[in-house]
């Protein structure tokens, strides 16, 4: 490895190691036996044969912002970090295409387009440092999702290493078209399990130039979630729908005093994009739906600064938790929109039962929701009630046709919920696919697709706190 | 088992069990499915001899269920467009996909359909969300969902769209819905050369008059641009505006109509523009960069053809689809493919033969091979084992499994 990426490209020390033993889903953890730092394809393809020469696991990770460890190690494999390609190798706008390393972190593309009149729109929360690569690997979304689409709809194309070290280019040139199955759109959102994406072809689209950004108060959840399906019945498509309830607008309000008014029970965060001479009409339009639906307060943020302030707070929503609980632990469901006011309510029910305390900020207008369960680490009986409260939403969304993430992932944290999605031949599909790219199963295997060889215990008590975390491994 | 000759609408067919039942059936007699549209006849080489033929039908408007509120629907791949837009109508709601009313959803999905209306709306890989097929094995897939968002296993549906049927059967659809534009306006421009749109397009595309749709057209010698300005009256006059003042100083493009329009004319008359190429005797797509489809257009537009003919074309300049046809003889359809080819290799296009004349087969179907060819046969291979699922549509016999 020293050969090929330098000795700085590599790390052995097991303390420095410590960094890597889980991603943004703690509770499942490992040591990799090393990290390697490669800053091209040649040196990831070199890198990935020589560890599958050595019988290696390998474990693709960007930044490590994923929330369903997906890029978690076990059996001692080796993670191969692409945080170092960073290059930005072309900007293209007569094409609108912009060719970027897969560890540029997305932001970075944004700004390299600052003044040109044009962006890369996935926005995940996490979009500071989360890679571009990372976000092609778990099909990130975003709060911009609601009317420009997810990861997948932007990207024209991907070059990937193989786990035989081949390179494989999915549709990867500025075409915004081509023949034959959508390979580039099958490796988006496969958590790093084909192989290693080395490249990205991003479609960028024009930045909006006209908005109008506005927050409407509610009394219940209910109120603001039936808002949100007649907003979308109604044929209007907000740029963004974001929703906060009470316990979330105290926190929020607690971190960054943005004058929230904090005996609210909801709070619905809108904003819409488009022609300046059709915005208000717009708007007119959604606060009426509002006012029909009960909203008290509804204020618009005009000013500019007022406006990135408001989207700050909102992306920096998650932070705003641990002023008001030590441990949390953050679901990620999507349901039909409709179905918003009844799910939250009975989410609500299954917290009372459960006895924990759950708060919510979401991507409404998508129905992703990230129901947010408070509980102690330290007390393994609350530990084990969150788990299963997890557990009982998650089931819960299944059957009013909702899925089990919207936007994180399977990763290891939900492989046991996979079978009661998808039935038996559709699981079979999944591995016969995940086969013929990684026929030895060397690249992040186990993740995604249930399998004999990583199992997760999430009822285990105190899970967080054992070696390995809630991650079993079997042989 | 059914006669070589037979063809099997799918609307006789009592369900996925059956419909499984026929496939298996098949695989154990070695005998192929083909279900190559309506539409869609041409592409590819020729079938094999033996095989049974399948037609997408459905009953009644085939939406199995409309979750109108949701602003999607679950619709039968056998439904046709013309039949999914009538229902969807009735509660002000449209399925923003260009295609003729007889093309059924599962071509759509299968030949990734789209034509202007793919600016605003996007194509199908945009608007579905869930698929059910029968694969290889004559297993009842269910991939994706009825959610907006969903990262819940392998994006398969996302791999069926453009497959060319070659991985499965669709059976159901699970599809976004958009509310019906309450105004639309109508604007061709006339253009001298149609090389200008190359280098003004991604300025007109952050512009205030970037429209809804967009088509090129060549029509008897002229180049013509349609557009689409779709939303509210006022938004569409201050667009007329901005296109206005965008091309104000450019005497090589001139705005020649403008006209109030509601979505079903405007459907009607990107039917009509399009008609052509069914007719068409050789018609072949064409993908470029984007911003060399005018370049493109101009090099496939001088092509002569000795009989007197004129070439059709239109184009989509936003995402670099060109159509190209005409009453071409196999000597001819060989010359316009030199030309095509001589033209996109150096700018990295790609091109598919969607009807040729019957002494044309020497004739590549699609050229050049995505690089990606060794996995997409990989996935041929594990997604339908036996082969059996439209042979030398996209993947030659010779390289399918055995």
């Amino acid at each position: 490895m020293h050969r090929v990426v330098g000795a700085a490209g590599v790390l052995g020390d097991p303390n420095e190691l410590r960094v890597y033993e889980s991603d943004g889903f703690p509770i499942a953890r490992g040591l990799p036996t090393a990290v390697v730092f490669p800053t091209d394809t040649d040196q990831v393809a070199a890198c990935v044969k020589i560890l599958s020469a050595h019988g290696l696991q390998i474990v693709p990770r960007g930044s490590g912002t994923g929330l369903a460890g997906g890029a978690v190690v076990y059996d001692g494999g080796v993670i191969i970090s692409t945080t170092r390609m960073t290059k930005i190798e072309s900007i293209d706008l007569n094409n609108r295409v912009a060719v970027v390393q897969a560890g540029v972190p997305n932001l970075a593309l944004s700004d390299a387009l600052a003044g040109t009149g044009w962006h890369y729109s996935p926005d995940p929360s996490s979009q500071r440092a989360s890679t571009i690569g990372g976000n092609v690997a778990t099909n990130a979304g975003g709060i911009n999702t609601l009317k420009y689409g997810v990861t997948s709809n932007h990207i024209l194309g991907i070059e990937l290493v193989l786990p035989d070290a081949t390179v494989c280019q999915a549709a990867a040139n500025p075409l915004h078209d081509g023949f034959g199955p959508d390979l580039a759109g099958l490796i988006c959102g496969s958590e790093g399990t084909f192989g290693i994406i080395t490249r990205v072809w991003c479609r960028l689209v024009p930045e909006p130039r006209h908005f109008r950004t506005f927050y409407a108060v509610f009394d219940s959840t209910y109120n603001a979630c039936q808002t949100v399906s007649d907003v979308i019945a109604a044929g209007v498509l907000p740029t963004s729908m974001e929703m906060m309830d009470g316990g979330m607008i105290q926190a929020v309000e607690q971190a960054f005093h943005y004058g929230f008014p904090t005996t609210a029970q909801a709070l619905l965060l809108l904003e819409l994009d488009g022609l300046d001479e059709v915005l208000d009409e717009q708007m007119d339009q959604v606060v009426q739906i509002a006012r029909s639906n009960g909203a008290g307060d509804i204020k618009q943020c005009s000013d500019p600064d007022q406006r990135a302030q408001l989207w700050s707070a909102r992306k920096k929503a998650f932070g705003a938790v641990g002023r008001i609980s030590h441990s949390y632990c953050t679901q990620d469901a999507c349901v039909p929109r409709s179905k918003l006011p009844e799910v939250m309510e009975h989410v609500a029910e299954l917290g009372e039962t459960f006895g924990i305390k759950i708060t919510n900020v979401f991507h409404a207008g998508d129905g992703n929701i990230h129901p947010i369960l408070l509980f102690d680490e330290d007390d393994p009986d609350q530990v084990q009630r969150t788990l299963q409260l997890s557990e009982q939403i998650l089931e819960y969304c299944i059957s009013i046709g909702g899925t089990i993430t919207g936007e994180h992932g399977v990763g290891v944290e939900k492989l046991h919920l996979m079978p009661r999605m998808f039935n038996p031949a559709t699981i079979d599909t999944f591995q016969r696919i995940k086969k013929a790219f990684d026929p030895g199963r060397r690249i992040n295997d186990a993740k995604v697709i249930p399998s004999d060889k990583l199992r997760i215990e999430l009822l285990k008590p105190a899970a967080s706190n054992s070696p390995g975390g809630a991650l079993i491994t079997q042989r | 088992m059914p006669d070589t000759t037979t063809s099997i609408p799918t609307n006789q067919i009592e369900g996925p069990d059956a419909l499984a039942d026929l496939v298996r059936g098949c695989i154990a007699d070695r005998k192929p499915i083909v279900d190559y549209g309506i539409a869609h006849t041409g592409l590819g080489h020729r079938p094999p001899a033996e095989h049974v033929k399948l037609v997408q039908r459905a009953s009644g408007s085939g939406v199995i269920e409309h979750y109108e509120q949701d602003m999607t629907g679950r619709v039968a791949a056998g439904a046709t467009i013309g039949r999914v837009q009538h229902a969807l109508r009735q509660h002000n709601q449209f399925l923003p996909i260009d295609a003729d009313d007889d093309i059924t959803i599962g071509e759509v999905i299968n030949h990734n359909v789209y034509g202007p209306l793919r600016v605003a709306y996007g194509s199908m890989r945009d608007l579905l969300l869930g698929l059910h097929y029968i694969d290889g094995q004559g297993r009842d897939i269910h991939v994706g969902g009825r959610t907006v968002k969903n990262v819940a296993g392998y994006d398969v549906t996302k791999l069926i769209v453009g497959s060319l049927g070659e991985l499965g059967i669709i059976y159901e659809a699970t599809l976004r819905t958009y509310a019906v534009p309450t105004h639309i306006l109508a604007v061709d421009l006339a253009i001298d050369d149609p090389a200008t749109i190359d280098n003004a397009l991604a300025d007109w595309l952050a512009n205030d008059a970037a429209p809804a749709t967009m088509m090129l057209a060549y029509q008897q010698g002229k180049w013509l641009i349609r557009l689409g300005y779709y939303g509210r009256p006022t938004g569409c006059t201050a667009q007329r505006l901005a296109l206005e003042a965008l091309f104000d100083n450019v005497p090589a493009i001139q705005i020649t109509a403008t006209r109030n329009v509601n979505l079903e004319d405007e459907l009607t008359q990107t039917a009509a523009d399009r008609a052509w190429r069914r007719r068409s005797p050789a018609l072949v797509k064409v993908i470029v960069p984007p911003a060399s489809t005018g370049v493109v257009c101009n090099a496939l537009a001088a092509a002569v053809v000795p009989n007197g003919q004129t070439l059709r074309l239109d184009a989509m300049p936003v995402h670099g689809c060109i159509f190209v046809g005409g009453p071409l003889n196999a000597t001819q359809t060989a010359e316009l493919d030199h030309l095509i080819n001589q033209t996109i290799a150096p700018i990295g296009g790609q091109r598919a033969w969607y009807a040729k004349p019957d002494d044309a087969d020497r004739i590549e179907p699609i050229a050049p091979r995505p690089a990606a060819w060794p996995m997409l046969l990989k996935l041929k291979r594990v997604m339908d084992p036996s082969g059996i699922f439209n042979p030398n549509r996209f993947i030659p016999v010779e390289d399918a499994p055995a």
